[in-house]
């Protein structure tokens, strides 16, 4: 069959493309900015393109932006919330693979009123968790430290990551299971053996999901966070705000793009993945 | 004896899926289990096999007491209707799991896996993985992973149904080999009555929940213990005529209309019942012949009677004929089929009827 471009489809791209540019646009507006040197970011328009090319925000975002006293730059902040993340990230996923095997594959008593009351849990807005959370935090003497914010990241990542292993494991065969329990593997056994290397694309999925949800928390980097060892979301708005001086627009904009680089770069290489993973079990494998 | 299942039952809830089912095979046995859908054959075998739990009665394998045990240790292995291979696992891996599982050395799980792929001719397969085998290829490797462990008892769910009808009848004739090979007790369950015929030494003909009959392929297709066996076998649908017992000079005889035949020689059950009982009379359309020369025994009804309808499928031509207000069918040879309304003389070859209880549908 011979496609015909009618100009039913020419305007389809056309709006495409217009909408395309409408949300580029603000990432455009802040790279331009970040590459101008703070006087011509103050007289240019802000779309135009710099006269005089600078990476000098960029640097002074990386490694001597001051925030409150220290001027350290965000990069101690940027390492920090990889501590953070990846541990949090590790467990949620982990915990959360697990309770999808046994939700959907062994006949666990309560698992769906359990699960139910797992998505209850991530359904509640935040703010409602802060006090208690303290009051934990304290009691377990981890209040203010990387421990904490691990603690609550992991508890927090849980439910959804159960939620994304259940559904996906709920695709795959029972006789699966069953063939393996014939053949005398144990709830681990097949765990590891059977289970698990079927995952690859939900993990990525979630993976994607749960490190950008802790990268990008800001609510609970800012209450129970080490003031040492901001996560980064904290970090940038502490130099933002910064009240010394005058306003560095450009090295403000350059340290937001670099917190936001591992989430961008890691929906780029992953992305692929992250929508066949999204997609899976609509198909038969 | 190698498997004895007494009165097991089964609920999920309030539905109850068994109803106090006993069977017994010895070893070398091949039963098959034969059921229409919902049945309850499946749910039957994979109490057998222990991934079900029994809500009663008890299960013994080998003269081992099982019906507590999870299924690991009750050495039967399983063939799943859809396989069920390890998709990340290469066909070597996907035999010897089992051994992994058991902890068995790298040597000695080589040296099987040799084994079973030189028994089933699946060596070159080994190194693929299964979503690069065909559906007989799968099923092999499915085959291959059950006999590795050397199971008392092999249990096959359904394993032919996603063959084509090539396949199926190649894998038939395979499994039946692969049986006599191994001299081992199978249990398979099917709802395809060929499979039961050709490969069964013995049949358990399930229906809700309940073992209508068990007994050797001839027995259900020629002794049939009541009426929903003599229906459910038989791929022509036997023909139930109904009738009374009459009994004359102490020779009981069936009568239909103007019609009556003795039945001294037919095996009733229990004692001949008595006069005047409707009874209904089950015969194979393969049992009316248009020539005496074909009857096997020496009693027989002969009629004549007008042709009603006929259906060609091929060598053969299904004639249907009004027998007294009543439809009966009769296979003939294509090449000689009859007209309808011609008037055609049948002879009902008794020997191999059945007759059953016009109310309860058991077999007198």
């Amino acid at each position: 069959m011979i496609r015909r471009y009618t100009y039913k489809t020419a305007l389809l791209y056309s709006a495409l493309v217009l909408l395309g540019l409408f949300f580029l646009a603000p990432l455009y507006v802040m790279l331009v900015a970040s590459f101008k040197p703070l006087d011509e970011v103050r007289a240019s328009s802000i779309i135009a393109f710099p006269q005089n090319w600078t990476i000098e925000p960029w640097l002074k975002a990386w490694s001597s932006a001051c925030s409150s006293l220290d001027c350290t730059g965000i990069k101690p902040f940027f390492f920090a919330t990889f501590e953070i993340a990846i541990p949090a990230m590790v467990l949620a996923i982990f915990i959360g693979a697990m309770n999808g095997y046994v939700m959907a594959k062994w006949r666990a008593k309560w698992a769906d009123i359990l699960f139910g009351l797992l998505l209850i849990g991530s359904f509640v807005p935040l703010q409602l968790f802060l006090i208690p959370l303290a009051v934990t935090l304290r009691e377990l003497n981890i209040y203010g430290t990387t421990v904490g914010l691990i603690l609550i990241h992991t508890v927090y990542g849980v439910p959804l990551t159960t939620m994304l292993f259940r559904n996906f494991y709920i695709t795959l065969p029972n006789e699966l299971v069953w063939a393996a329990v014939m053949d005398g593997a144990g709830f681990f056994k097949i765990f590891f053996s059977v289970i698990l290397p079927l995952s690859p694309a939900i993990f990525i999925v979630a993976v994607i999901l749960v490190f950008s949800g802790i990268y990008n928390d800001f609510l609970f980097a800012l209450t129970f966070g080490d003031t040492s060892k901001r996560p980064i979301m904290a970090a940038v708005q502490n130099i933002v705000s910064s009240s010394y001086g005058i306003k560095e627009h450009n090295m403000n904009i350059a340290a937001v793009m670099i917190a936001a680089l591992p989430t961008l770069l890691l929906f780029l290489v992953a992305g692929k993945f992250f929508v066949r993973g999204l997609t899976q079990g609509a198909v038969k494998g | 004896m190698s498997l004895k299942l007494s009165n097991i039952g089964k609920n999920f809830g309030t539905v109850d899926v068994l109803h106090s089912i006993s069977l017994e095979i010895e070893k070398g046995d091949f039963l098959v289990l034969l059921g229409g859908s919902g049945c309850g054959k499946s749910t039957l075998l994979n109490c057998i096999a222990g991934l079900e739990e029994v809500s009663s009665g008890s299960i013994e394998i080998m003269g081992r007491d099982v019906t507590n045990m999870d299924p690991a240790q009750r050495n039967v292995a399983m063939v799943f209707q859809s396989y069920a291979l390890y998709p990340t696992m290469n066909v070597a891996r996907n035999i010897s799991f089992g051994l992994e599982c058991q902890g068995a050395s790298k040597v000695e799980r080589a040296e099987a896996v040799n084994r079973i792929a030189k028994l089933l001719q699946i060596e070159e397969l080994l190194d693929r993985k299964p979503s690069q085998l065909s559906g007989g290829q799968r099923q092999r490797v499915a085959i291959g992973r059950a006999l590795v462990r050397d199971p008392d008892i092999f249990l096959l769910d359904e394993p032919m149904s996603n063959l084509d009808a090539n396949l199926r009848n190649q894998m038939r004739y395979e499994l039946r080999e692969l049986h006599g090979k191994l001299n081992s007790t199978f249990v398979l369950v099917t709802h395809d009555q060929i499979e039961a015929m050709s490969m069964a030494t013995k049949v358990a003909v399930l229906d809700q929940g309940y073992v209508q009959q068990f007994g050797t392929p001839y027995d259900i297709f020629y002794r049939p213990k009541n009426k929903f066996v003599a229906e459910f076998i038989g791929l022509n649908k036997m023909n139930f005529l109904e009738g009374e017992i009459r009994t004359d000079d102490g020779v009981p005889f069936f009568c239909k209309g103007a019609h009556k035949v003795p039945l001294d020689g037919y095996e009733f059950a229990d004692n001949c019942p008595s006069d005047n009982r409707s009874v209904i009379m089950g015969i194979r359309p393969e049992n009316i012949y248009r020539s005496k020369d074909r009857l096997e025994g020496d009693v027989f009804l002969e009629v004549k009677l007008p042709v009603s309808r006929s259906e060609l499928t091929g060598g053969d031509v299904q004639v249907w004929f009004n027998f007294e207000g009543q439809e009966i069918a009769s296979r003939f040879r294509s090449s000689r089929t009859p007209d309808v309304g011609a008037l055609t003389t049948l002879f009902l070859d008794i020997k191999n009827a059945s007759l059953f209880n016009a109310q309860t549908g058991e077999r007198l």
